[in-house]
């Protein structure tokens, strides 16, 4: 009798995991299928448009890009010229030191020639941890330095808010190298549109590409496994998923790494929260939620070929910590939010979006390791046919390789953003490899995040940067 | 129950699925290398037909060969790649080298196609090439904001009193990008937008006459100053903002005495406007006007006004000395904080 209901439920457990997963596939496949459309239009709207245009203009909208820097001495110095040499008329870099208990600030005196700007006027619309100082470049006059108490992320992008004078910021990580002519093509859709209140980019993986100078001089996929199997998920997620997303229901994040915003949009809704690990994603959302409840542009875009590159974990323990600290973010941010999910109110975001991100992003590691334990476990004690068990593992598994090969086909069709077609093959062998043991590992991690989330953890963890593979710039 | 019939299955559909994927990206990827491997040396060649034919400034019978060897698209492609990097006459051989190949006529044909992306991409290639006289300016008024804006690009190098008129009345256009480019092509037509933004700027409202003063400022010319000085009391905050910085751009004691009057405005846009105006004119009889707006309720005001003080150099410094003993504590506040400064720069 026990064995009957044991069964009855491990095969129920089984069917539950395997319609979830069919569903799920379905959907990103979906996803991919809309991505596909608009890549094509976007190509279509871009043929030899005129970026040039902008560089030369006088009315073009200031830009102020926020780069907060914690510790960052081994590649600050390179993200900022990266940053300076970006094609775009008006912009302005404000860097962040946040505390930083390294040199950082110290690197950034000697390369960049800076001097004090003692209690500059500056209007505190949002509070931030006390300023300590203001700085500019002698060499440079479209970098400003601020100098603050470690507040975290949230707390330094907010005082670089305050401290810019841009119409539109740009927030990006210290780490990132964004590529020269990123922000031309970023800002399209704000001169397109005046509904348009924020827009992201694609994000791509640094690691095993050539940088010189802070620029990659040299497109390449990763060769090493884990830096390799992570550039598969950043394709896959913003070739597919964010781009896919523009025509279902809008996106709900825009990357902290690297995304534009109307700089009075997110000063009017307060700034990044402090008390959140997914404070990017939490600010996209308040933005969108202010919107339909006040009235007014609510418009989030995702422009597939403005391209910034980031450095990604080498290492397992900090691969943990990251994804880790990605779930409990998204968890928290979900919590807040949660009138949102399934209200009418909230037009397509309340509808489609934010039960997307419940229902898929936030419980699908669960889920997984639900059906992965049931298989395995149903196997030992024989109430699970192996048959039954392939399947499971076929449509959670074997969908998700062709996901990731449509991907690469998309992108092979597209950008082509990481060289030639023999580094979408080393991409594919590491989409290939990705299911076996991968997987199942972030999967634990996520589960972890989640768990952590409903303990109150709300730390970030400690992200150990390695330094690009870099060169310094030719003397003439 | 026996699974094996809908394993079986599923395991066809989902290797039927990965076969069609696979075969997308490979089959793909070894065309586009193929395609590169074999059109590269005609392409080469075509490229350096091109070079010579704006170094020699004629098509030499050579050269027309070498660009039709290539398709139609990647013709188009060469052309558009060289043609942004010349100007003059290497820029005018190659219109007429486009002309010749047909390249102009394929463009002009698809500017008056009923299919927008068609419409758009003619116009494009026009404004890069040259050339559309009479089918481009139909686009100014395309249903489409993206023609439109492109046609308003390629109206910046074609003075002609009609199509400048029709640029400055889609000032208003609903379109961010329009508008963006319509008041970029107004500053890079110059002298020739002068007469119809006056007309603008004398009749309209709103968006457009906001639209047209910040197209005048950033022309500068003296004959707007008259028509920007009659919108100094307009009833919208924004115009008379603008029409301030209009007239502190042009200069001269007439106008720089219309600015000053407006430090007294109602609205604190309009005069934060005036005190950087009266900054960048340097027009020191303002200067116990501005030290007067240190005291004044908007941050954007007191900061201007500091700012402007500071640049007028020792005169506006004693000003803002003084300020430092002032009963107002935003006054004191901000005159401190702009001595500090190691240097000054007006916002914009």
């Amino acid at each position: 009798m026990v064995g009957d209901v044991v069964e009855a439920l491990f095969v129920g457990l089984q069917w539950f995991v395997l319609g979830y997963f069919l569903i799920v596939n379905a959907f990103l496949i979906l996803l991919l299928a809309m991505a596909a459309v608009d890549l094509r239009r976007q190509r279509l709207d871009v043929w030899q448009e005129g970026r040039w245009r902008l560089l030369g203009s006088d009315v073009a909208p200031v830009i102020s890009i926020l780069a907060p820097a914690h510790n960052e001495e081994a590649t600050v110095t390179e993200s900022i010229r990266s940053l300076l040499t970006l094609r775009y008329p008006s912009l302005e870099v404000v860097l962040v030191n946040d505390g930083s208990s390294d040199a950082t600030l110290a690197v950034l005196e000697r390369d960049f020639d800076l001097v004090a700007v003692h209690a500059a006027p500056i209007r505190r619309r949002i509070e931030t941890q006390p300023i300590r100082g203001l700085y500019r470049s002698r060499r440079t006059p479209g970098l400003v330095v601020v100098d603050k108490e470690n507040g975290g992320k949230a707390d330094a992008l907010n005082a670089g808010l305050v401290v810019a004078t841009g119409e539109l910021a740009c927030a990006i990580d210290a780490d990132t190298i964004v590529e020269p002519d990123a922000l031309q093509r970023m800002i399209r859709p704000f001169l397109m549109d005046d509904n348009v209140i924020a827009a992201g980019g694609t994000l791509r993986v640094v690691n095993g590409a050539d940088v010189r100078a802070g620029r990659v001089v040299r497109e390449r996929a990763p060769r090493r496994f884990l830096p390799g199997v992570q550039a598969v998920e950043y394709l896959r997620a913003f070739l597919a998923g964010r781009v896919g997303w523009n025509r279902l229901g809008g996106n709900l994040i825009i990357s902290g790494a690297f995304g534009l915003f109307r700089r009075e949009a997110m000063i009017e809704a307060g700034g990044y929260r402090h008390d959140t690990v997914g404070e990017d994603m939490e600010l996209v959302v308040r933005m969108r939620r202010l919107a339909h409840e006040r009235g007014g542009p609510e418009q989030i875009v995702f422009v597939p070929d403005p391209v910034a590159w980031t450095e990604v974990p080498r290492r397992l323990r900090i691969l943990a910590r990251q994804r880790d600290r990605w779930h409990r973010g998204l968890a928290d941010v979900l919590h807040r939010h949660r009138r949102v999910i399934l209200n009418p109110r909230y037009g397509a975001m309340g509808l489609v979006v934010a039960p997307y991100f419940v229902f898929v992003e936030l419980l699908a590691p669960l889920v997984e390791l639900v059906g992965v334990l049931v298989a395995i476990l149903g196997l030992i004690f024989g109430v699970v046919d192996i048959e039954f068990a392939l399947l499971f593992l076929l449509v959670a598994y074997g969908l998700g390789l062709v996901l990731t090969v449509l991907t690469l086909a998309l992108e092979e069709w597209t950008f082509c953003g990481y060289g030639g077609l023999r580094d979408r093959l080393v991409l594919l062998l590491f989409g290939a490899l990705e299911s076996i043991g991968y997987r199942q590992l972030t999967a634990f991690w996520r589960v972890r995040g989640l768990v952590r989330h409903w303990r109150g953890h709300r730390d970030w963890g400690a992200m150990e940067r390695e330094g690009f593979r870099t060169q310094p710039a030719e003397q003439p | 129950m026996s699974w094996e019939p809908l394993l079986l299955e599923a395991a066809l559909v989902l290797a039927g699925l990965l076969v069609a994927a696979l075969a997308l990206l490979v089959v793909h990827g070894a065309w586009r290398v193929a395609a590169d491997a074999s059109w590269r040396r005609p392409t080469a060649e075509a490229r350096a037909a091109l070079a010579e034919t704006a170094d020699r400034l004629e098509l030499t019978p050579d050269a027309a060969r070498a660009l039709k060897r290539l398709t139609a698209r990647r013709r188009i492609d060469l052309f558009a790649e060289l043609a942004p990097s010349v100007a003059g006459a290497p820029r005018s051989a190659l219109a007429d080298a486009a002309g010749a190949l047909d390249v102009i006529a394929s463009a002009e044909r698809w500017c008056r196609s009923r299919r927008w992306r068609r419409r758009l991409r003619g116009a494009r290639l026009l404004t890069t090439l040259g050339g559309g006289e009479t089918a481009v300016p139909p686009l100014l008024r395309d249903p489409r904001p993206e023609v439109r804006t492109q046609a308003a690009e390629w109206a910046a190098s074609h003075p002609e009193p009609e199509i400048v008129s029709t640029l400055t009345d889609m000032l208003d256009d609903p379109r961010g990008l329009a508008r963006f480019t319509v008041m970029d092509s107004l500053i890079r037509l110059g002298a020739s937008a002068v007469e119809p933004l006056g007309t603008t700027i004398d009749a309209a409202g709103g968006v457009a006459a906001v639209a047209a003063l910040r197209v005048g400022t950033a022309i500068a010319d003296p004959r707007l100053a008259p028509h920007a000085r009659r919108r100094l009391d307009d009833d919208d905050p924004a115009i008379r903002a603008w029409a301030v910085r209009l007239v502190g751009a042009v200069g001269g004691d007439e106008n720089a005495a219309a600015v000053a009057t407006r430090l007294h405005d109602p609205a604190d846009e309009v005069r934060a406007a005036a005190a950087v105006a009266l900054g960048r004119l340097g027009h020191w009889p303002a200067a116990p006007a501005l030290g007067h707006c240190l005291a004044d309720p908007s941050w954007a005001v007191r900061r201007n006004a500091a700012l402007a003080l500071r640049s007028f150099g020792p005169a506006g410094e004693l000003l803002l000395n003084r300020a430092l003993r002032d009963e107002d504590t935003f006054a004191r506040d901000i005159a401190r904080q702009t001595l500090d400064l190691p240097e000054v720069s007006l916002p914009a």
